[in-house]
This record gives C-alpha cells, structure tokens and sequence, in this order.
C-alpha cells in the first residue's frame, strides 16, 4: 500500500486529494466568517482516526485558522463495524465550534445492515454504513460568549455540590464520582494529538510548552522515546507525570492514556525524571531547569503547583475500578506498586503555585477533549479538606 | 444522578434534528444495469431493502454520496416525503452528454454528491454547489466529485451543511515524526 503522504505526494490519488484540500479550506473559511454554524459531512476516504491530528488531511484543515477556528468529528474513538475487514472509519461528521454545541454525542450511531441484508461482495445494500448524529438546533451559541465550552459557575457549583462541607477519606471518594464523570478514553495514539492541542503555546499556534523545561518547542518534532533514532536533543515526548510503571504500565488501561496527567516535555529530561517521587531534592539538574537526587524529582517552582494539582487528580480518579489499580499518594518513598511520594511536599507546593491561566486554559481544552474534569483546578481547597494531616507551614 | 448533566439537558428541548451522512455506493435508478465498472447492478429487492434502512434512520437531513442524481435517490427518497437537492455536476453532465455516452471513456463517472431532507421540517432550504472541489484527476483528466451545500432555517436557526465525496485511494498518513503506530 503507497504511505498515503499528503506532503509532496506521488501517488496520483494522493496528488488529487492533497489538491483537494485548499478548496476545502477555502470552504471552511467562508463559512467559519459567516457566524453559520456548519457541518461537512460525508465520505473522505481518509482513515482520519488513526493518526487523528497528526493526519495530513486533518491537520490542515483543523488548523486553528480563521483564528479560533476548531473542528470536531464523529465517529473520533470508535471503529466501524459496517465490514469487518475495515474497521477504520472513512465517513464522517465534522463540526465547527459552534455547530458541536448542538451535538448530543451520545446520540452518534452508525446503523448496520442485518446480517441477511448485507452481501459484502457486491458491496449491497451499500459497501457504506449510514452514521447518524441529532442535533439541538435551540442549543444555538448566541455568540455574546466567545467561550462557550466553558461551564459557567452555576455549573461548576452543581457539579461539585455533592461534595461541599465533607473531609478526609468520605470527600475523596465523592471526588472520585465527579472526577469520572464523561471521561472518555482517548487511544495512547491520540495523546499525541490530544496534548498538541492542550499544551498549546499561546504565543505561538505551532508549539508545545515542554513541562519541566517551560521551553515552547514545534509540535511536529515528536519522538517516541528517547531510544528512538530519529530524536536530537530538542524533541518532545509523552511524560506520564505518574509514572506508568506505578499501577498502569499496559497501553489498554486507561490512566495510561488520561491526558489530565500527560505532558509534553524534553526527550532528554524525561527519562533524568524516570519514574522518582516528587520531593524536595539535592542537586540542581539545569538542564531540565529542575533538581534531582538518588530518591526524587524537583521540577521549576513555575509548574510544582501543576504537578502536585495532576497527582492529586491521579489518586481520587483512579480507585481500583476502570482497570486500573488503586492509586494512592504517600509521605514516603513509594518504591513500586500503585503509590506515589511524596503527599504533604505536594500539598506545599500546591499551596505555593496556584492554578494559573495556562493551567486553566489546559484544564477546559481536556475537558473538551477527554470530557472528564479535574476537581483540584476547580476548586483548590479540596486538598487540604481531603489530606489535612499533613499541616501545611 | 449528575446535577450537570440534568442542567444541561433540561435547557436543550425542542428543535431537534437527526443528520446522516450516507454513501449508496454507486446507486443508479437503472434495475440491473451496473451504473460503471466495478458497480454492483441494483435489483428491485435492493431498493427496497435501502428504503428499510432509511426508515430505519429517521433522518431529517441525509448527506448523500455515489448517487447518480435525483432519479435514482428518489428511489429510496420519495418526493413526496423528500426534498432532493443535487451537485450541478449532474446537470452539467446530462446536457454535456457525458452522463449517457456510449463509449464509458467518454462517461462521466456519474456519482454526484447532495442531500435529502425530509419535508415539513424546515421553513427553508436553499442550496448552493461547490464546485472548487472538483479539481482534475490528473491520471484520467477528469474532474472529481463537486461538493452540495445546502442552508436550513428553522425557527430562525440556521445551520450550513456541505456533502463531500474526496478522492479514494489515499487513506492513510500522518507527519513524519509520528513513531509507527500499532494497529
């Protein structure tokens, strides 16, 4: 099979599509101008979900322009199940911001044809599956609210409403309810994808900021690890700020993939980070603008609070359910098994570095995404009501 | 048993409508005449089994692909129920010929792109063709398929929607970065 590359292609099919997508643009461009909100629907012959915003069609036309511009499709995360020899899906739904506001996901289907209607060799009743959505025409942004994705407190108030007034272990667990709600789970592919959107460098459309270096780096220069040939010093990979090895180290589980604790950051320090407890530590490591030691990791004072906010999330989200054992931060080394260390130096450091706009920020683009929030960027209090032990100076 | 889920879907009520995107793969009003190479030829049984399966959606707006124009998705959208609106492709290509040559490399491939929209939903449609997504195959020298686009109204909502069919045959790259993925 030819690679399919929209990038001075030399396929002739290839050539025709990469041809056909300024008009494409051009289309969305008009369109996104006129304040209508749209949906471009039917068959692009191109297998968008498997390398989601990393394929070459996608990518250009979710491409953050006219500005502001955002696309959504359907299906994004399941498989067609028209011929089972073709499991990747090549129609689609493809939304502008405001169209989506209408969308009620759940709704999606593709309908199938019963087995006794459908002969696979002549490709009948159609070698095509139909895929439906329904659509709220009265859930219309009025456009006063240039960010609609963002639940308004009234909102946030009910949301968290079953957790108000209680403490200790009782509130952990009533995090754990809301801290699940909507999560849908991305592939460990589409991270890639995902983090290119939520990590986006504000100045600049076309990076990333890398976490422990804060250093904003090109999102094409990913790399899968740092054993990989094709990295130089500068790429950016996936960092499991819990580390995978502490309870879920099988891409299938689902805190593999759970963007609210993944990060872009510098192939090099990635690794220097390994799977360490966080904890206040000896040796400065300026490469990574952090410091290190035998037992643990100390990141830039910019982004302690962050990362204690993305543990503190790990350990309610995750309660032994969905696959995915028991997490549990401790005010010890944590050696292996599902624990992390070190709880009360989080809780400082979650004290010291609030939840600032790029958290924010990153925080309503993975709710947008992965659909599940992050209780301690919404309401920060919830740390010190759930580990008060810890007596925070 | 989630308060934000009940806020939100006590404030959306109404004006709901069901979109579908649908390729026929080939579908022509012709019984057993394969619309081109490759096509399967159509019994009376197929149509009746699409019409099953039109019902089966209950779709208000359906975005169709690989019909051969009104005729034949008339057959599974009855007038009387649908409002068929089609690329102007299909026109071009019955008053130009290419439609009904004799010699199929005179023919057109005679798969266009539109909609159907089911009557009594909306108080207006217009339609409009995209015709700059058409651009020349260069390995035949043939035009692909234009998109339709069509603007609904109701209730003083409006919604804009573009049926698409792009080239086959190229389905899958990502950027050069991207480490192998498994599949």
């Amino acid at each position: 099979m030819h690679d399919g590359s929209l990038e001075n292609p030399t396929d002739p099919d290839c050539v025709t599509l990469a041809t056909q997508r300024a008009p494409l643009e051009a289309w969305i461009d008009e369109a996104a101008q006129q304040l209508v909100p749209f949906v471009i629907l039917g068959d692009f012959n191109r297998r968008i979900n498997r390398f989601g915003q990393d394929d070459h069609l996608w990518r250009e036309i979710d491409d953050g322009d006219p500005t502001g511009l955002d696309l959504w499709r359907l299906p994004f995360d399941r498989e067609a199940e028209c011929n089972p020899s073709f499991p990747q899906p090549i129609d689609f739904l493809v939304f502008d911001d405001r169209a989506w506001q209408m969308v009620d996901e759940a709704s999606f289907r593709e309908i199938t044809y019963d087995p006794e209607d459908q002969d696979l060799e002549r490709g009948t009743p159609s070698d095509h599956c139909p895929i439906a959505v329904t659509l709220d025409l009265g859930a219309a942004d009025d456009g006063e609210d240039d960010e609609p994705s963002d639940p308004d407190t009234t909102d946030l108030d009910l949301l968290y409403a079953p957790a108000e007034g209680l403490e200790g272990e009782e509130l952990r667990g009533v995090l754990h309810e809301i801290a699940m709600q909507g999560h849908s789970r991305l592939s460990y592919a589409e991270v890639w994808g995902a983090l290119d959107f939520t990590d986006e460098d504000p100045d600049n459309p076309g990076n990333v900021i890398l976490l422990y270096t804060g250093r904003s780096h090109p999102k094409p220069d990913k790399v899968s690890s740092v054993l990989n040939p094709n990295h130089d010093n500068d790429s950016w990979n996936r960092e499991h700020v819990w580390p995978k090895s502490h309870g879920f180290p099988s891409e299938g589980q689902l805190a593999h993939s759970d963007i609210h604790h993944l990060r872009p950051a510098d192939v090099t320090c990635n690794p220097d980070r390994g799977n360490l407890d966080f904890d206040e530590s000896e040796f400065a490591h300026p490469d990574c603008a952090s410091r290190r030691d035998a037992d643990s990791f100390e990141p830039s004072d910019a982004v302690k609070g962050d990362v204690a906010r993305m543990l503190f999330y790990m350990d309610v989200r995750y309660a032994g359910d969905d696959g995915v054992p028991d997490l549990a931060l401790i005010d010890e080394d944590s050696r292996s098994g599902p624990l992390l260390g070190h709880l009360c130096t989080l809780l400082d450091w979650h004290e010291a570095d609030p939840v600032d706009d790029f958290e924010r920020r990153r925080h309503e683009r993975i709710v947008e995404t992965q659909g599940n929030r992050n209780p301690f960027i919404d309401r920060p209090q919830f740390a010190m009501a759930i580990w008060s032990t810890c007596g925070v100076n | 048993m989630l308060a934000f889920t009940l806020l939100t879907s006590t404030t959306a009520a109404s004006a709901t409508i069901k979109l579908v995107a649908w390729n026929l793969n080939n579908l022509h009003f012709v019984v057993d005449e394969p619309l081109r190479d490759g096509a399967p030829s159509r019994s009376e049984e197929d149509y009746q089994l699409l019409q099953k399966y039109r019902d089966r959606l209950d779709a208000d707006v359906i975005a169709l692909q690989e019909v051969n124009g009104p005729r034949a998705a008339g057959l599974v959208f009855p007038p009387d129920q649908y409002d068929l609106y089609f690329s102007a492709r299909y026109i071009e290509d019955l008053v130009t010929g290419k439609a009904t040559h004799l010699d199929p490399e005179q023919r057109s491939d005679r798969i266009y792109t539109g909609f159907a929209v089911r009557r009594g939903v909306f108080d207006a449609v217009s339609k409009r063709d995209v015709p700059s997504l058409g651009v020349i195959h260069a390995a035949d020298g043939r035009p692909v398929r234009w998109g339709t686009e069509i603007l609904l109204e109701k209730d003083g909502q409006l919604l804009r929607l573009l049926s698409v069919h792009l080239k086959s045959g190229c389905t899958t790259a990502a950027w050069r970065t991207r480490p192998t993925p498994t599949v």
